[in-house]
């Protein structure tokens, strides 16, 4: 029965955003437009898969996103033709995401912030005069020679319904029942014979995959980018917003989230950031006094007290 | 210029400078301490000290020692304002840690955005004039009077932490409530009362750093919050969270680190030091004096 569920909602989901993104620019000229979207849908299912199925928020999170746009130019610089230099560019998310492994063995809080540090220090290291001799620093990093926008739209889209049943078979899954077993409790779950750190680290290092490929996909569509456009720990924690406001763990929520705040992200960024940021700034601050379980917890509540 | 007065000189201004840092951490440290959630907004507070000394300079030439003792009273009540907006709240929430977390997040970004909307995106530098002015000469290289200043406001206003903390009633039931509070409780203690005061001091201690840090960080502008907090957080755990006077030790060991860093690998000293600040969290997450923090 759990079974079918998902996959039915991730299909209709998947339909509904495919729709979107090929029907949408017949109406609004802006392709762009529908790009972005859904790279942030791409984004928000992949921190749903570390936040909503383990309960650690990394709020670095955007970091592997900016690994994922920087390391094709890093593989370019170095002279590997594109296809290995995609190849090279998630082997280093992979053993970046290998690397912080240790943090989940910390209180969740500290990994919050211990993310927070490995974002920091990520974005300086890019953009430091020191490495401008494989990134170039703040002159921004150009894939101008392999640009292909209509290619690369192909492939989000079908990464981004990739993603979207990943999510749907891991919740289906015994690997997603016993993530589960360890969010409702730790203790309980180990004395089930799950190995703990093996369960996270591998939701962790399937959402760092997922927000590397976006940050290429994104990095190859724009072709031309700085430190600070892909490193945006602001953008980061939108895409944090997004998954809470719709309501994490569930196959719906991040998608609905992202939908109806991506449409308030695009109206007021062009000229009006401070304002996007007040707004997401005092958005987060009621999501966790007043809707912590998002639209998704509120709307079953309501049906389930209906029924 | 020899080596040997280069390397002088950086560990007299890493610790003068390092007096600083401690009084930075310091706040986010106490708020740690009594309700054990990271204020990620603590950045953001000293941001605002330093557009309250910027302004109380420009518009009513007030200079900064005395902007450093008005600064306190007003952040000890945005302290209890916030206090009571959002901690009892957090506390009965079903992951306060997570929960604060975002929540101070939120609170951090509406500040920036406040912040950029009132006082736009400029860079704005404090006069030295404003804090003793003038120059020396330590060996050899010319160094402001302004970091003498630092060091002796930054010592003062540690001292009189350290007097709250161990020689007032009222301290006292600080660190008893931080070492084990319900034993505390049952001594009587006020669990709320002590925590307000103590949290709202920690805003109080962070507008302080604040009024002064635009002469550390070379100006004052909306976005520098997030960076200062993680930077704070990092001087906060080469000491140990949960202990605030182990935080002089923090600010002390990486003034001297970071000044280090500064004259030798000038162009990788930011990403270096987050870098520590990840590899002490992930060996010693309680701070390098502190214990252990784990789970699982």
């Amino acid at each position: 029965m759990k079974f079918n569920q998902n996959y039915l909602i991730s299909l209709g989901l998947s339909a509904f955003l495919l729709a979107l993104m090929f029907l949408g620019p017949m109406v609004y000229i802006n392709k762009a437009f529908f790009f972005d979207l859904i790279i942030f849908v791409i984004l928000a299912i992949g921190l749903n898969i570390i936040y909503g199925l383990t309960g650690y928020l990394p709020f670095g999170y955007i970091v592997f996103f900016g690994f994922g746009a920087y390391g094709v130019y890093i593989g370019m610089r170095i002279g590997l033709g594109p296809a290995e230099a995609f190849l090279f560019d998630y082997l280093i998310t992979f053993i970046l995401a290998v690397v912080l492994l240790p943090l989940f063995r910390l209180r969740s809080h500290y990994f919050a912030i211990a993310t927070l540090a490995a974002f920091e220090g990520m974005f300086y290291l890019v953009g430091s005069p020191t490495m401008s001799k494989y990134t170039s620093g703040a002159l921004g990093a150009s894939l101008v020679p392999i640009y292909n926008p209509s290619l690369t739209y192909i492939l989000a889209a079908v990464f981004l319904v990739f993603t979207m049943f990943l999510l749907a078979w891991i919740k289906s899954s015994p690997y997603g029942l016993s993530l589960r077993a360890i969010k409702d409790s730790v203790i309980s779950a180990e004395l089930d014979g799950i190995n703990v750190p093996t369960a996270r680290g591998i939701a962790w290092i399937i959402s760092a995959m997922i927000a590397s490929v976006a940050g290429s996909l994104y990095g190859w569509y724009s072709s031309f980018f700085y430190p600070e456009t892909v490193f945006n720990l602001t953008l980061g924690i939108y895409i944090i917003a997004f998954v809470l406001f719709g309501g994490a763990g569930t196959l719906i929520g991040p998608v609905i989230g992202t939908l109806i705040l991506y449409s308030i992200y695009q109206y007021f960024s062009i000229s009006y950031s401070f304002y996007l940021e007040l707004f997401f700034g005092i958005l987060l601050i009621l999501i966790v006094l007043f809707m912590p379980e998002g639209i998704i917890g509120i709307l079953s509540r309501r049906l389930k007290k209906s029924l | 210029m020899s080596s040997i007065s280069l390397f002088s000189y950086a560990i007299i201004v890493g610790i003068m400078l390092g007096l600083y840092y401690a009084l930075m951490g310091l706040g986010l440290n106490i708020v740690f301490g009594v309700v054990r959630m990271i204020n990620v907004a603590h950045g953001d507070l000293i941001m605002l000290g330093s557009y309250l000394a910027y302004y109380l300079l420009v518009y009513f030439g007030v200079k900064d020692e005395i902007s450093l003792i008005i600064s306190f009273p007003m952040f000890f009540l945005l302290g209890i304002a916030i206090y009571f907006a959002f901690v009892p709240k957090l506390q009965s929430s079903n992951d306060p840690e997570m929960n604060s977390f975002v929540l101070f997040f939120g609170l951090s970004l509406a500040i920036e955005a406040i912040s950029f909307i009132i006082f736009g995106s400029f860079y704005h530098a404090l006069p030295s004039s404003a804090l003793w002015g003038g120059s020396f000469s330590l060996f050899g290289f010319g160094t402001p009077h302004t970091y003498i200043a630092l060091a002796i406001i930054s010592s003062i206003v540690l001292f009189i932490t350290y007097i709250y903390l161990n020689k007032t009633r009222l301290g006292k039931s600080v660190r008893a409530l931080i070492q084990n509070r319900d034993q505390a409780v049952s001594f009587g203690i006020n669990p709320t009362l002590t925590a307000l005061i103590a949290f709202a001091f920690g805003f109080g201690v962070a507008g302080m750093a604040g009024t002064i840090g635009p002469y550390v960080f070379g100006s004052v502008y909306p976005s520098m919050g997030d960076f200062i907090t993680v930077i704070a957080f990092t001087i906060v755990v080469i000491g140990a969270l949960g202990n605030p006077l182990s935080t002089i030790i923090g600010g002390l060991v990486f003034g001297v680190f970071y000044q280090f860093l500064e004259v030798y690998l000038p162009g990788l000293s930011l990403a270096i030091t987050f870098f520590i600040l990840l590899a002490i969290i992930v060996v010693r997450p309680g701070g390098i004096l502190g214990g252990a923090q784990r789970e699982v």
